[in-house]
């Protein structure tokens, strides 16, 4: 079976883009540039084009023509908890926005995660993480009510979860993660700055104390186009290590 | 920070705001999950009629279809035109923190062919451009199913000869052989999403253009790269999961 030539256009492009020939913030030549240089016609340039506009690689600008992107940031898993510290490495400024905060009852579905009885209080936050003012992820989660003394009071604008829980000596054992691809509608998607139907992934993040007792879960919606998931194993016990946990 | 919300000291019934009524409310869609739990429905089983279900539940037969929607795309639902809402078949799940690749799970080769490393393999595998590389592709299925269609790209030098045979079952861990095997040290993993191309759409069986995940493999032997590979799954087949532990930590 022999590629079909929008693809090998597209995986030159994208060698092109990953080796810098192309850089962040260049326009891409025009298309009648491109399809000379490539000896193709325009409309399986177009195509080519299109792949990498909905891989995140390029962005047409109406008008103006089509521009290479910013690279994704690598979201390394080892240091996962912290979103904050992971934008921050890549130079870019967080900020975390709460869009609602209560204190429920867990019911069947969270007492289950984390280990506590349905009629167990939790506090739940969803927060919009971002870098630079773009959107980067959908935070949903539920915190064990007696964490640490009136949890539900305090600024998790200005402090991170797991910030709060070190000043409390809770310091984390573990995670336990998965991932998962997801079509998005609204208002998520709208939220995340992408388009209705576009694929975003999302993680749920079970996360254990030093005593080994449940602590918090974690869903979050994230943007695909700015992160990707990144990790490093080891053998021989094969666990992937957490770094800079903070 | 962009803006602030202000809560009562009390935050017991804090209303939210109404634009986010919809991401907030999360209360039908665990009813719903609590539903499925507690009558043991499983993959493949259908839920109540539209009708039923919303008297069920207590909601207008409106809020339970929107609710239902959610979760098709989220993929835990699947609608099924004129027959009803079933429960999706459960992902196919990938521990990402284990060497060893499950029992059930066997391999077919497509093609092996040695070449010289384009630019990115070069890199990845720090081998010159112009480098020999073996690159196998081998269709990856657990059971009956298609799960990934699998390129690998190995050094020549570090492969003097290839066992045909164990290409067709195994996983590369183990055409290793056990010497090399006991060696190999990291890996680094990276997993993003993408499309399927056509020879990926033709092996998994899925529309050309599919939304699938791309996972990209290194795996080291004492910190030298020995093999670079590119892992193609259905985005709504699979689910990946892995456990982290804190460093000076032991579970």
């Amino acid at each position: 079976m022999r590629e079909p030539l929008y693809i090998t256009i597209c995986n030159d492009v994208r060698s092109k883009i990953q080796s810098g020939e192309f850089t962040y913030g260049h326009r891409l030549p025009s298309e009648r540039e491109m399809a000379e240089f490539y000896q193709i016609d325009r409309k399986t340039l177009r195509k080519a084009i299109s792949l990498l506009i909905e891989e995140g690689l390029l962005v047409r600008m109406q008008g103006k023509g089509t521009y290479i992107t910013q690279q994704q940031i690598s979201y390394d898993v080892e240091a996962l908890d912290d979103l904050v510290q992971t934008l921050t490495h890549s130079g870019m400024v967080p900020s975390s926005r709460i869009l609602y905060k209560e204190v429920r009852k867990a019911g069947p579905k969270y007492a289950k995660r984390l280990q506590i009885s349905p009629d167990d209080n939790v506090l739940r936050l969803v927060r919009l993480r971002s870098g630079d003012n773009e959107p980067i992820a959908l935070q949903d989660t539920y915190i064990i009510d007696n964490l640490v003394p009136n949890l539900a009071q305090l600024d998790f604008e200005m402090y991170s979860l797991y910030n709060i829980m070190d000043k409390n000596g809770i310091s984390i054992s573990r995670i336990d993660e998965t991932f998962t691809f997801i079509q998005l509608s609204n208002p998520e998607a709208k939220l995340l700055k992408l388009e209705e139907g576009s694929i975003g992934f999302v993680t749920e993040d079970i996360t254990y104390d030093q005593n080994n007792r449940v602590v918090e879960y974690t869903k979050s919606i994230i943007n695909n186009k700015k992160l990707s998931v990144n990790m490093n194993y080891f053998k021989p016990d094969a666990q992937c290590r957490i770094r800079n946990i903070r | 920070m962009l803006w602030r919300l202000n809560f009562h000291s009390n935050l017991r019934g804090v209303i939210p705001i109404s634009k986010y009524a919809n991401l907030v409310n999360s209360s039908l869609v665990e009813k719903i999950e609590d539903y499925i739990e507690s009558h043991h429905l499983t993959s493949g089983d259908r839920l109540p009629a539209e009708r039923e279900f919303s008297v069920i539940l207590g909601v207008s037969r409106m809020t339970l279809r929107g609710t239902i929607r959610k979760l098709c795309e989220a993929g835990s639902l699947q609608n099924i035109q004129g027959k009803g809402t079933f429960i999706s078949p459960e992902r196919i799940e990938r521990r990402l923190s284990e060497f060893e690749i499950p029992k059930q799970d066997s391999y077919k080769l497509i093609s092996l062919q040695k070449m010289r490393a384009d630019g990115s393999t070069a890199r990845q595998l720090k081998v010159s451009s112009y480098g020999e590389v073996y690159q196998i592709k081998r269709l990856r299925t657990a059971g009956n199913e298609r799960v990934s269609f699998e390129t690998s790209y190995i050094p020549v030098q570090q492969l003097k000869t290839i066992n045909l045979t164990r290409l067709e079952k195994n996983p590369m861990c183990a055409i290793y052989g056990s010497t090399i095997g006991k060696h190999l040290t990291k890996t680094n993993i990276n997993i993003s999403i993408g499309q399927a191309s056509f020879e990926e759409s033709e092996w998994l069986k899925i529309p050309e253009g599919d939304y699938v995940t791309v996972e990209k493999h290194t795996i080291y032997r004492n910190n030298i790269p020995i093999e670079f590979y590119i892992s193609v799954s259905s985005a709504h087949k699979v689910k990946y999961s892995a456990t982290l532990v804190a460093e000076n930590h032991t579970v």
